[in-house]
């Protein structure tokens, strides 16, 4: 019934803007969220995209599972923390993420990351392959050490207040409940809009995080690219990078898992109408090989891969 | 060895500079002996100096002289009258010195020549300190000692010993003949003491025209105390550089303490401010993280009281027009075009200007060498879009030094079909390339090897490939594949794909 469902959409507005606090930082900007340009997506999401005034947690995929014998336990652990650092997938998710805040917010965007010197670093060719213009890029550094996670959250958090800031993204590994909250009030108070990366977890056996006050929490790992266009070699070509982004947990929306992939300028517009230079929903039943998504959002591949659940 | 210094008290026993320990303990045989640190005198002499910038801001050392005294230089024109006067001023200085635990004495005059004079040799009136009256120094410096001359000591022995004792026999002489046996320095000398020649001071830090000064009746220990005098200055300072359309750059907050201590906080601005507020948080961030001053005092309670403030002064060091700035009349959340500025402030300042970057291109073919990055408070101008578009794809992270890979490859230019990275093999399901890029011959490299590692002048290979988790990266190959040679040519992992 109509009138059902406009007294539901009345008191939905009414739960979320007791949640907001009622704060009329939203209201007045008029931006209330960032779309990500699919519609499925963005129609799942409370929001219609990603909420502005307030901080989304990316996890990476663990690269190896975990097996039982203690010698291949300590191997993993010293092989990721080699590894250590947010997964290539994560950063260019992020990246994209950040592009698209970044043209419709007109403002630049603030990475916070650990001030490794003999690791990698942000590449802006690289980058601007996923809409994100590096002259309107601000790297921060944060020296690795005790102080190190302190120092980025106070960092983070003043970037979250900044009004006139598009984006903030920052690779943190230890985070707790109080902290992630403090952020989130702080990202309500100005406005800004967060994304944490966090890089895959250290020891932990069972693959969960503690939980966090971030509004929406997704892994994004990377999966087999596109078949490409060309007759002559299909199978041979990467084409075009295919993540895998779950979307754990949101305040007041239902997990789910999609398959994407990342159109960038130079391919030609689909003719079902994803655009170049944005996200594209990878259909089950024209590209293959792909898994089915299920409702409640976990797959298996393959047998060597497991998805856990956070 | 032998006595660099001696206190009065040793003085008094018989001990002077120079001569040796053992007959020194011979005549004492309790003397306290300490080891000599010139750079520690120094650099208390120095800091001395500093803490004297409290009556003038142009202070100068003037360095150490045998027998453990130095001497500081003090430019105070148009200080006096802040002081109650010169001999209120100077009777305030050698009071201060004494509390604190040195024996100075003071000379005023018009010259420095003959201010230096003065203090050493002048003959005591009432007070320690002795004032040349204006325009008068003349006379009295005429009746001084030949060493009140800052000459070398052997000059002024060789002058003693053709019977000149005072400086007006030195002046009676002809200049010519003078110049001929000692050479120009006593003439210079003769002409800066009184006041031919100027003889300026080069002062410890120049003097900025933006400074203010408060000073405190009584001096101040809390906190929050001091962090609100300085809010008052800041808002005084911002004052002053609004009615003169200024804003500051760089500024030097500065807190002299009663122990003798100065202690010197600096920030800086991407753009020139005068927003009290901005300011303010800039300097709170470093106020807040001021290190205990360290001191000598027997005991707590003493070492508390010499550690509070008593004078603050502000100065911007650096500044900039700026022009007035029209504000909004709507009120509401507009987006300030200041705030990004601030923002990059803040960070900087407590990160340290060089952990906040930006990243410049540069127009070159090899990879590693596009992207520069510069502080963001240098100001470089970090060019558009147009300016980082490649040709090909590229990674979005790039690892700054290339990791060898051990890679199985057809020779010769196909991708390969395994590598191994970090102990892992990783088996390649999908690649693309070669991109080839060769080596800028026409740059040499850097003398000292500093720089990013190009580590080779070979042409490299690139190929974006992929793996059977998903996972893409992209490799090169140092080198062509020669079948005469025996060394394969080296693989490298260089960036991560998404």
């Amino acid at each position: 019934m109509p009138a059902d469902a406009e007294i539901l959409a009345r008191l939905r507005g009414r739960i979320a803007a007791i949640e907001r606090g009622g704060n009329d930082v939203r209201a007045q900007d008029g931006a209330g969220a960032l779309p990500l340009g699919i519609p499925e997506i963005d129609s799942h999401l409370p929001w219609g995209g990603l909420a502005t005034g307030a901080v989304h947690e990316f996890l990476s995929e663990n690269i190896r599972k975990i097996d039982q014998s203690t010698e291949k336990q300590l191997r993993y652990k010293l092989h990721v923390k080699h590894e250590g650092g947010v997964s290539g997938a994560v950063t260019a998710f992020a990246a994209a993420l950040a592009g698209k805040a970044q043209k419709a917010r007109a403002a630049p965007v603030i990475w916070i990351a650990p001030r490794l010197t003999a690791r990698e670093s942000l590449y802006g060719p690289g980058l601007l392959e996923y809409g994100l213009d590096p002259a309107e890029l601000i790297v921060v550094r944060i020296p690795t050490g005790a102080e190190f996670t302190p120092t980025a959250l106070w960092a983070l958090e003043e970037a979250l207040r900044a009004p006139s800031v598009g984006l903030v993204c920052a690779e943190i590994e230890d985070m707790d409940l109080t902290a992630s909250r403090r952020l989130q009030l702080a990202a309500e108070a100005g406005g800004g809009l967060g994304l944490l990366l966090r890089p895959p977890p250290l020891i932990s056996v069972q693959n969960a995080l503690p939980p966090t006050a971030s509004v929406t929490r997704w892994r994004v790992s990377s999966l087999p690219g596109s078949p490409a266009e060309e007759a002559w070699t299909p199978e041979r070509l990467p084409g075009r990078p295919r993540w895998r982004a779950e979307l754990l947990r949101a305040r007041g929306g239902r997990p789910r898992a999609w398959n994407l992939e990342w159109r960038d300028d130079r391919t030609n517009d689909d003719e079902r109408g994803a655009k170049a230079g944005g996200f594209a929903l990878v259909s089950p039943l024209r590209d293959r090989p792909v898994p089915q998504t299920i409702a409640t959002g976990f797959t298996t591949i393959r047998e060597t891969r497991h998805s856990h659940s956070a | 060895m032998r006595l660099a210094a001696v206190t009065l008290a040793a003085a008094g026993a018989g001990l002077f500079p120079g001569q040796t320990l053992a007959d020194a303990r011979a005549l004492e045989p309790d003397v306290i002996v300490h080891d000599h640190d010139p750079e520690g005198d120094a650099a208390a002499l120095d800091a001395l100096a500093d803490w004297c910038g409290r009556y003038t801001p142009w202070t100068a050392a003037s360095g150490l002289e045998s027998g453990g005294a130095a001497g500081i230089w003090l430019d105070i024109s148009g200080c006096a009258h802040l002081f109650g006067g010169e001999g209120a001023m100077l009777s305030d200085l050698s009071g201060r010195l004494e509390r604190v635990g040195y024996t100075a004495r003071a000379g005023l005059a018009d010259t420095a020549g003959a201010a230096w004079a003065a203090a050493r040799f002048g003959r005591p009136a009432p007070s320690p300190n002795v004032i040349l009256p204006e325009g008068g120094h003349a006379e009295p410096l005429a009746a001084l000692p030949i060493v009140a001359l800052r000459l070398p000591p052997k000059t002024v022995e060789s002058l003693e010993r053709l019977g000149l004792r005072r400086i007006s026999d030195l002046a009676a002489l002809p200049r010519a003949g003078l110049a001929r046996r000692f050479g120009e320095l006593p003439a210079r000398r003769l002409d800066q003491a009184f006041g031919q020649i100027d003889e300026p001071i080069s002062p410890r830090a120049p003097a900025p025209v933006w400074r203010l000064r408060t000073a405190f009746a009584e001096a101040l220990g809390r906190e929050e105390d001091i962090a609100a005098a300085v809010r008052n200055l800041a808002e005084a300072l911002c004052n002053r550089l609004a009615r003169a359309e200024r804003g500051a750059r760089r500024l030097e907050l500065c807190l002299y303490r009663v122990g003798g201590r100065v202690d010197t906080l600096e920030a800086g601005t991407s753009r020139a401010s005068r927003d009290p507020d901005h300011l303010m948080r800039l300097l709170k961030e470093q106020l807040d993280r001021l290190p205990e001053p360290p001191s000598s005092a027997p005991d707590a309670l003493s070492a508390a009281a010499e550690a509070m403030v008593e004078t603050i002064t502000l100065a911007a060091t650096a500044s900039e027009p700026l022009q007035m700035a029209q504000t909004a009349i709507t009120g509401g959340l507009e987006r300030d075009p200041d705030a990004l500025e601030q923002l990059v402030d803040r960070l900087s300042g407590r990160l340290g200007a060089d952990n906040v970057r930006r990243f410049i291109p540069r127009d070159t073919h090899l990879p590693e060498r596009v992207q520069v990055s510069a502080p963001a408070l240098s100001g470089r101008n970090p060019g558009n879009r147009a300016d980082w578009r490649a040709a090909r794809p590229r990674p979005p992270r790039l690892l700054s030094r290339p990791e060898e890979i051990e890679a199985v490859a057809p020779v010769p230019d196909d991708p390969p079909v395994m590598f191994r990275w970090r102990g892992r093999p990783h088996r390649i399901l999908r690649a693309e390339g070669p991109e080839r890029i060769a080596p800028e011959w026409w740059r040499k490299p850097p003398p000292d090897g500093s720089g990013v590692a190009v580590l080779d002048d070979e042409t490299r290979d690139y190929y974006r490939v992929e793996d059977a988790d998903g996972q893409r990266f992209w490799l090169y190959r140092a080198g062509l594949y020669d079948s005469d040679t025996d060394v394969p040519p080296r693989w490298f992992l260089h960036g991560f794909f998404g």
